[in-house]
This record gives structure tokens, C-alpha cells and sequence, in this order.
């Protein structure tokens, strides 16, 4: 307690305070901005935190992260494009609330359920690190393949109209992440002698091609996103307090998964937004209404994504061991102040451990201040005359791609893949699938190998594992439900036709 | 003949002006006099020294040195990229033995020969773990315990001819029991959860990964795999302490496009020199793991060579030369 | 045409790209070596032949309701000159961008996409934005973010 009370002191320094503060306020300006993530942002405020004390430099990290996570709901709703991949699963319902003139409600919501999802996820790792913790080390690669097979199930869930289609746009995302090294053999594949294409698709210049360039393809037409939305009166209208009530055990749960997801080393928060969402859908009275603009459908991602915050210091604090990109630069910061993670840190440096997690409350206030604060101008965007708004996402995903590696290569695939996603589009293909498979794809590859490797290629290592047999169990429930219901509308729907 | 001579040596003066004049325009006194930029071609412990070298290197050069992260392709992105810039100094990479191991394994159209190497800045070296339920304490231990039984020994390596898998190979052939050996490849930076799990038997990776997990008493670190200890797992012995003979460690360092002239080679070693030696470079230096280890052009060249035929041979011997 | 007719094509096109990927997969990358190891092959293999058993269910699907669902196919017109527009600028951009530096050719795309694609007319709108936005961005990403914007080889400015 008395350690506590010390770490606390700490980080209610001005100084740490304002570090934090600096840091949420670039992550959320990362975030919100379609086409930056905040991974870019993580790795520009490493070197400032070099010339700091060690608790506001974790402090500025931590807020970074925090606030990057909570800033990409911004763009996702407001544009239906996705500040990051964790916000992918926020514009299915996020955007189309928007075009109705509801954005302010449903950004409002999005803080308040980032808010929440972020202080629970911090709250279950304070009391049960360590217990987690060992959790987690069962995750082995047979584990954590079946884990993302039943994150690609959700895929049935997306698909809208047709599930071949979203099926088919899945398996396109899988593909398109095999070009590249291929990291378990170190051999290229797929890039056809390319030294360019060595490096693969990044998922961060896919997804910004993905959702930007049919936005600005549209937008020509005069029928596009922005142009809808604009057709309805901007308010800025906050999303009442009874309301957010009535979604009270919607968030636990998701905050749940959220955490839980983070905690397993290799997921990460697009996955957990993604399983989010499907439950919200699968559990919701109203399944018709997702996907057009169900609020559920926002606080559900919204509360997951930003409690895989909290999660993912579990095994970053204890383990050593970084969940993601984002994350490992966390963890670089961390190392250069010597404090290095592992079973370790709670014997060596305790006071910096609570001043993290001060440092992570603190950075909550200071996303619900300036989001709700910042709401009620990031809804004028709205106003913006759709040719010029569409001119500046060009320019700033433009930069967004280019940031990502400082390659011309991923600004060729932006304008290639955005155009693709256009016409699918256009034949009414949902493209989110595509995200999925692209952020799973890999992952299911280079553990399904591993796992055979160590089993030296026997099966065995998937079926004599109870948590792979869950999940894989769950998965194949999820994909004969949905194909079930699908048949079942076809043939009541030809039943009306005759 | 006093005569010839006098000529001579005006044509040699002139041919000398005329070379300097037209071949090395850009090599005036007051290099730098625009921000010099670094290519980064890792991300992680590579991409963390370089951030901290180029701001110590900045205030020696009096321009900003800009660290540009071009990753991919196991270095091949970055390194095409510098080689195709114009060889005047203000375009440098932050290399690695990655130069001669991705030379070798083929498929890049460059080797170490299209650079001229500035300065080495650091070395790291790698670290065997077990887990210490094994009850092993040192390399002997292992190898008798291995070679007494049928199991194979899993041996987690980040993926195949990387530097891990190469230092690994390396050092069970020494030891004699490289056909006990399975190797088992998985993302970076897991190790020391795989090893806690019992899932692999032993692995090779960079120290700071293990030493929270040293302290606790969870992993046994058996060997470091360079000639002398480091200081951040000051009690763990060497490889060649315990009678394997074996002495690979990876070093990093700048290198430019060949052609660039030397006394901007000169001018860039000095400033790495002097950021070697600053506080906050060894400070990092003793929190991240790694070694500060200035060597100027000349002898780093050497090590490269030198690094270039060992490699050349190991890779051949894995099976993964070209 | 028709939705349906649309799906054929799509239906088709998917297919073709399956089966390329599947040869391409099949023989420039190696098989593994057995107990364990699947090798590099096995997964991009793998997702090309679901592409082409995926798309011929589509196929077959579509060519089975074609009358029934021809009825609510709603249109959608597929803008191919601006897609094709916006390519090719993001490409030249690409290409331009190491040669003469973010600060010149980022106004040069705003300008050619506000023109062509979007249909700007006033030189005020398209000045003020092809310099707002460079200026703005340099500014705020470039100097004061500390983002790493392209520089040129053949002319630099900044």
C-alpha cells in the first residue's frame, strides 16, 4: 500500500500527468486521422521519452497506445473509414449511424464504452495478474491456431446479403497476406523475383485502400458516404445516461473477451473487436437491424478493442512478451528505462508497476475529457464540402501508407487495392472479411506449421488439447448455424416469390 | 630531366584536381550541411539502438541524422534502397551481419562488397535458456543428457536461416549433438513462454529476454555464445569457458553506398565514435543488452570479410547456401 | 446488366484468379520435407484451391436463380474512368515521389484529383487546397509530429 501510495505520488506529478496528457492527445490525434495509426505514432514518441524520468516516460507510452486505440473509432464512424485495423469492426454499425445524423451519439458511446472496457480490462489485471498470466503460457500454438479459426468463423457474420460472397472475400484477404517472406522458412513467396514485393502487404496500407479509395471513388459520383451523411442535419447530440445503462451488461461481457483475448500473446484487438461484434449480433433481439447502424454494434467492438489494452500488459508485465507492433515498442521504452518485464518486475520494480497502472487510469480521463470535448467539433467534419473532404483523406492516407514503412511500394498498393475494393463494392461484395482474413492470415499459418513441427506432424497436438477442441467446436457451431439460417431464408424467400 | 619531372608532377597535380573536381563534388570540409539519413531495416532492438545512436550522432555532426525505417524482406528492402542512392554521405545504413547471411542464402542482388563500411557500433550475443526444471547448469549437463537418449531436443529458433537458427546449428555442431536437434520455428520474442510451458527444450535469443526470467529463478541460462561474458548476465560463463569452441556474436553498424568518398567516411566514424562513448549511449547500451564496440573503417571492414567467409561456410554447411 | 450477370463475371474472374494462383503457388514454391513441416507451399496452395472451389459454388448458385433473382437485381453503376483515374494518380504520385519530394508532389495530385476526378472549377478552391493541404501537412506531420516525408533525388525542397 505504502508503495502505492509512493507510485501514485509519482505519477501525479505535473510533469507525469502532462506526459500522459501529451500522450493520449497524439494518440487520439493518430487514431482519428484515417490512414495514421497509432503504431506509427508509438514509434515517434519513443525517442522523446529517452530524456525522461522512467514513470512519465511509460506514462506518455502508455497514453499513446490508449489513446490511439480509443481515436480510431473516430474516423470509422464519422467516414466509414477505420483510423485501425481494431476499429474495423466499428464501421459496420458506427457509419451507417452517422449517415442517419446520429454520429455524435454513436462517438459518444464508442468513449464511454473505450472508457469502460479500458478501466475493467486494468482492474482484472491488477487483482489476477498472475494468475492470467500462467493461463496464458497454455497457449501454445495448437491453442491459439483453433482460437483464430473461431475468430475467422465471425467472418459468416459479416457478410450481409450473400455468405459465399464474404466467404469468397475472406479467402482473398488470406491470400494476399502469403505474399511476402515467408516467416517460418525465411523463403519469398509469391513475389515473382520483386524485392518490393519481399516485403509483403502491409495490413495497414491494405485496410487504409480497402475502405479509403472507394470512398473517394464515390464521392465523384456524388453519391458517396460523406454525401449521405451530410444530406441529414449534424447534431451533436450525447448519448444519455439511461442508455449507456441499458448497455451496462453488454460492456462487462465484452470487456471479458476483451481482456481475455489481449492476455493470449499473438491475437491482439482487431480479433477481439471482431468476436465482439458477433456476439452482440448473435445475442441482440433485433440481428436484422446490425449493420445498419444497431449502437450495439458500436459499444460492443468499441468496449473489446480498448479492453485489449489491459489484457495485452498481462502478458507484456509478466511475461515479457509483446502481444502486437504497438506493444513491442511499449516494451522497447520500457527496456531502454531498465525496467525489464518478466516474472521479475513485481520483485524489481514495483513502484514503477503502479505507476503504470496510475499512469493508465489517468490516461482514461484524459480520452473521456478531450473525446467528449473533442465530439463536438469532430462532427463538423461533416459540414466539409464532400470534394474537399475527400481531396484531404486522399492527401492524409496517403501519407498514413507512406508512414507505414517510408516505401513507394505501399502507396502503388493502396491505389491498387483500393481500386479492387472499389469495384467489389460496386458487384456488393462486403470488404471487411477481407481485414479479417488479413490480420488472422498469418497468425493461422505460422502456428498451424509450428504446431505440427512440434508434434512432429501428427494431429494429436489439435485434438488431444481440450481448449483447441473448444474452440475449433465453436467455430464449426458458428459456421453450420449461420448456413442453417441462410438456407432457411432462401427457401422462405423462394417460397414467397412462387 | 628536372625538366620531366616538373611536369610530371604538374600533371599529376592536375590530374589529381581534375579527380577531385569532378568525382567527389560533394566531399567539401563542411559535410554535413543537411540532415543525413539512416535507413533502418529491423524494427525492435535494431530500430531502439539506431534512435538512440543517431541523436548522439546528430549533436557530433551539428545536422539532424534521421532515422528512416525501411524493414522487409529480411533487410533486402532497405539495403536495394541505400545502394541505389548517390554515394555522397548523406544517406547511410544501419546494417548487421543480416548483409552477409541474406547475400548467401540468395535471392538479394547486392553483398557486402556494394557498401563501404563507416563504423561498427555494437555487438550482441546471443544467450542459450533452458527451463530450469531441466536441472541442467551448464553445457555439459545438455549434451550428455541429450546424447544419452532418443528424444530429440527441440530447439525454438525464430524461423529458418535466421540469425538464431544459425548461432544455434553452430553451436550443437560443436558440441556434438547437432543430430539430437529439432528445430521449431515461432514469432519473435516468445521463447522464454514456450521454454516455461515445456513446450521446446531450448532456445537461443538475445539477453535481455531472459533475464527477468534468470532472476526468478524460472530459466537457466547455459552459455553466451561470444569469447567474453556480458555484463548484463555477468555470472552466466562463455560457450568456450565450458570447452565448446564457438564465438559468434552480431555486430551492427553503418555503412554507406560504395563510392562514397573517405573523408566523409572519416567524418561520419568519428561522429559514431564519439556517440559510442557518450553516457547515454552506454547507459542504453546497459539496459537494452548489447555492447558498444567502435571499430573505425578499416578494421570493420575486416570483420565483414571475415564474418562474410564464416557465414558463407556455415550456410553452406546447413544446407541453405544458394 | 443485370446483378446477376455481374455475379457470373465476378464469379468467373475469382475463378481464373484461383486457379492462377494455385499454379503459380504449385510450382515456384517448395513442398516441405515431411514430419512436421508442410513447408511454404501447403497454405497459399491451400487458399487458392478455396478461392476456386468457393468461386464454382458461386457460379453454380448464381446460374441456378438467375431468372428468380434477375427480378430485384437494383443497379449499381460501376465508375470505371474514375477508378481508373484515381489509379493512375496514386501512381504517378508513387512514382514522383522520391524524385521530386513530398512538398511538390502532393499539390500536383490534389490539383489533378480535384479537377478530374471531383470536378473542381474555381482556381481559388483548387490553389488554396493543393497548397493548404501541403503546406498543413508538412507543417503539422512533417515538422512538428516529426513524420519522416519523402525528400526528393532530383529536386528537394524544405
Amino acid at each position: 500500500m505504502e508503495m502505492f501510495l509512493h507510485a501514485a505520488q509519482l505519477a501525479l506529478d505535473p510533469w507525469a500527468v502532462g506526459a500522459v496528457g501529451l500522450g493520449t492527445f497524439i494518440g487520439l490525434v493518430f487514431g482519428s486521422i484515417p490512414g495514421l495509426t497509432f503504431t506509427v505514432a508509438l514509434a515517434l514518441a519513443l525517442p522523446i521519452t529517452f530524456a525522461m524520468d522512467s514513470i512519465p516516460a511509460t506514462g506518455l507510452l502508455l497514453g499513446t497506445y490508449i489513446g490511439g486505440m480509443t481515436g480510431g473509432s473516430v474516423s470509422a464512424i464519422l467516414l466509414g473509414i477505420p483510423g485501425t485495423p481494431s476499429a474495423a469492426a466499428t464501421v459496420i454499425d458506427g457509419h451507417p449511424m452517422a449517415k442517419r445524423g446520429e454520429a455524435s451519439i454513436a462517438l459518444g458511446a464508442a468513449v464511454v464504452a473505450s472508457v469502460f472496457g479500458g478501466l475493467f480490462s486494468l482492474l482484472v489485471m491488477i487483482v489476477s495478474v498472475n494468475l492470467v498470466s500462467r493461463l496464458a503460457i497454455g497457449f501454445g500454438p495448437a491453442e491459439i491456431f483453433a482460437l483464430v479459426v473461431f475468430g475467422l468463423s465471425t467472418i459468416c457474420g459479416l457478410c450481409g446479403g450473400s455468405m459465399l460472397k464474404g466467404l469468397l472475400s475472406g479467402v482473398v484477404g488470406l491470400m494476399i497476406m502469403t505474399v511476402g517472406m515467408d516467416q517460418i522458412e525465411g523463403v519469398p513467396r509469391m513475389t515473382f523475383g520483386s524485392i518490393s514485393l519481399m516485403q509483403g502487404v502491409s495490413l495497414l496500407v491494405a485496410m487504409i485502400g480497402l475502405f479509403a479509395v472507394p470512398f473517394i471513388i464515390e464521392a465523384s459520383s456524388g453519391t458517396g458516404g460523406a454525401a449521405d451523411a451530410r444530406a441529414t442535419r449534424v447534431r451533436a447530440e450525447m448519448p444519455g445516461l439511461r442508455l449507456l445503462m441499458s448497455k451496462g451488461w453488454l460492456m462487462v461481457r465484452c470487456a471479458l473477451l476483451g481482456t481475455g483475448i489481449g492476455a493470449i500473446p499473438g491475437t491482439g484487438g482487431a480479433i477481439a473487436s471482431f468476436l465482439a461484434y458477433d456476439h452482440a449480433r448473435r445475442m441482440s433481439p433485433e440481428k436484422a437491424s446490425f449493420g445498419k447502424g444497431n449502437l450495439d454494434g458500436v459499444i460492443a467492438p468499441e468496449t473489446a478493442n480498448n479492453a485489449v489494452t489491459g489484457g495485452t500488459m498481462i502478458p507484456l508485465l509478466s511475461l515479457g512478451i509483446p502481444g502486437d507492433p504497438a506493444t513491442a515498442i511499449v516494451l522497447a521504452g520500457l527496456m531502454i528505462h531498465g525496467i525489464s518485464p518478466g516474472p521479475a518486475l513485481f520483485m524489481n520494480h514495483a513502484t514503477e508497476v503502479y505507476g503504470m497502472y496510475a499512469a493508465i487510469v489517468l490516461a482514461y480521463f484524459w480520452v473521456l475529457g478531450l473525446q467528449l470535448a473533442g465530439i463536438r467539433l469532430f462532427v463538423h467534419v461533416l459540414k466539409i464540402p464532400r470534394e474537399l473532404l475527400a481531396a484531404g483523406v486522399l492527401v492524409l492516407c496517403l501519407i498514413g501508407a507512406w508512414s507505414v514503412r517510408n516505401s513507394v511500394f505501399d502507396i502503388y498498393a493502396m491505389g491498387v487495392i483500393g481500386v479492387l475494393a472499389y469495384l467489389l463494392v460496386a458487384l456488393r461484395v462486403p470488404i471487411t472479411p477481407i481485414i479479417l482474413g488479413m490480420v488472422l492470415g498469418p497468425t493461422i499459418e505460422n502456428e498451424f506449421r509450428t504446431a505440427l513441427m512440434l508434434s512432429g506432424g501428427s494431429s494429436d497436438i489439435f485434438l488431444h488439447s481440450p481448449v483447441a477442441l473448444l474452440f475449433l467446436g465453436l467455430a464449426a457451431l458458428v459456421i453450420v448455424l449461420q448456413t442453417v439460417g441462410e438456407l432457411r431464408l432462401r427457401a422462405y424467400k423462394q417460397k414467397v416469390n412462387a | 630531366m628536372k625538366m620531366r619531372t616538373a611536369m610530371g608532377g604538374g600533371i599529376a597535380v592536375l590530374a589529381a584536381a581534375a579527380v577531385l573536381a569532378a568525382g567527389v563534388p560533394q566531399a567539401r570540409a563542411e559535410f554535413p550541411e543537411k540532415p543525413v539519413e539512416m535507413t533502418v531495416l529491423f524494427g525492435g532492438t535494431a530500430s531502439t539502438i539506431a534512435q538512440v545512436l543517431s541523436e548522439t550522432m546528430a549533436g557530433e555532426l551539428g545536422e539532424p541524422v534521421v532515422p528512416v525505417s525501411r524493414t522487409g524482406g529480411g533487410g533486402a528492402v532497405g539495403y536495394s534502397h541505400v545502394m541505389a542512392t548517390a554515394p555522397d554521405g548523406y544517406s547511410i545504413v544501419w546494417n548487421s551481419n543480416s548483409v552477409n547471411t541474406t547475400a548467401h542464402i540468395g535471392r538479394v542482388p547486392y553483398s557486402y562488397e556494394d557498401f563501404v563500411p563507416i563504423a561498427r557500433v555494437s555487438e550482441e550475443t546471443p544467450a542459450l535458456a533452458v527451463s530450469a526444471e531441466k536441472g541442467w547448469t551448464g553445457l555439459q549437463d545438455m549434451a550428455r543428457a541429450v546424447s544419452g537418449s532418443d528424444d530429440h531436443l527441440k530447439v525454438g529458433i525464430s524461423g529458418k536461416g535466421s540469425f538464431t537458427h544459425l548461432v544455434s546449428a553452430a553451436l550443437f555442431d560443436a558440441m556434438g549433438i547437432a543430430d539430437n536437434v529439432t528445430f521449431i520455428a515461432y514469432g519473435d520474442g516468445k521463447a522464454p513462454v514456450e521454454l516455461l510451458a515445456g513446450r521446446i527444450d531450448a532456445a537461443i535469443q538475445w539477453p535481455g529476454q531472459f533475464k527477468s526470467y534468470l532472476d526468478s529463478g524460472d530459466l537457466n541460462v547455459l552459455a553466451v555464445t561470444g569469447a567474453k561474458r556480458i555484463d548484463l548476465l555477468p555470472d552466466v560463463p562463455t560457450a568456450q569457458e565450458q570447452g565448446v569452441d564457438i564465438d559468434i556474436t552480431m555486430w551492427r553498424g553503418l555503412a554507406a553506398p560504395k563510392g562514397t568518398p573517405a573523408p566523409v567516411v572519416a567524418r561520419l566514424a568519428a561522429a559514431a565514435e564519439a556517440a559510442t562513448q557518450s553516457e547515454e549511449f552506454r547507459k542504453a547500451a546497459g539496459n537494452i543488452g548489447f555492447m558498444p564496440a567502435y571499430a573505425g573503417p578499416e578494421e570493420f571492414a575486416a570483420v565483414i570479410a571475415r564474418d562474410d567467409a564464416f557465414y558463407a561456410g556455415l550456410l553452406d554447411k546447413l544446407g541453405l547456401g544458394k | 446488366m443485370t446483378g446477376s450477370r455481374k455475379d457470373l463475371v465476378l464469379g468467373s474472374v475469382l475463378f481464373a484468379l484461383g486457379a492462377a494462383w494455385s499454379w503459380a503457388a504449385w510450382t515456384t514454391l517448395s513442398p516441405g520435407f515431411g514430419g512436421g513441416d508442410i513447408g511454404p507451399r501447403a497454405f497459399p496452395l491451400a487458399f487458392g484451391g478455396l478461392l476456386m472451389g468457393l468461386s464454382a459454388l458461386f457460379l453454380g448458385v448464381t446460374l441456378s436463380r438467375d431468372g428468380a433473382a434477375a427480378a430485384e437485381a437494383e443497379e449499381e453503376r460501376i465508375l470505371w474512368g474514375p477508378a481508373l483515374l484515381l489509379m493512375a494518380e496514386i501512381g504517378l504520385y508513387g512514382a514522383l515521389l522520391e524524385r521530386i519530394g513530398f512538398l511538390l508532389a502532393t499539390p500536383l495530385l490534389v490539383l489533378a484529383v480535384l479537377a478530374l476526378n471531383l470536378k473542381v472549377r474555381r482556381p481559388a478552391v483548387l490553389i488554396g487546397m493543393a497548397a493548404g493541404m501541403t503546406l498543413g501537412c508538412w507543417l503539422l506531420f512533417g515538422q512538428l509530429l516529426g513524420i519522416y516525408l519523402a525528400r526528393g533525388s532530383w529536386i528537394n525542397l524544405g
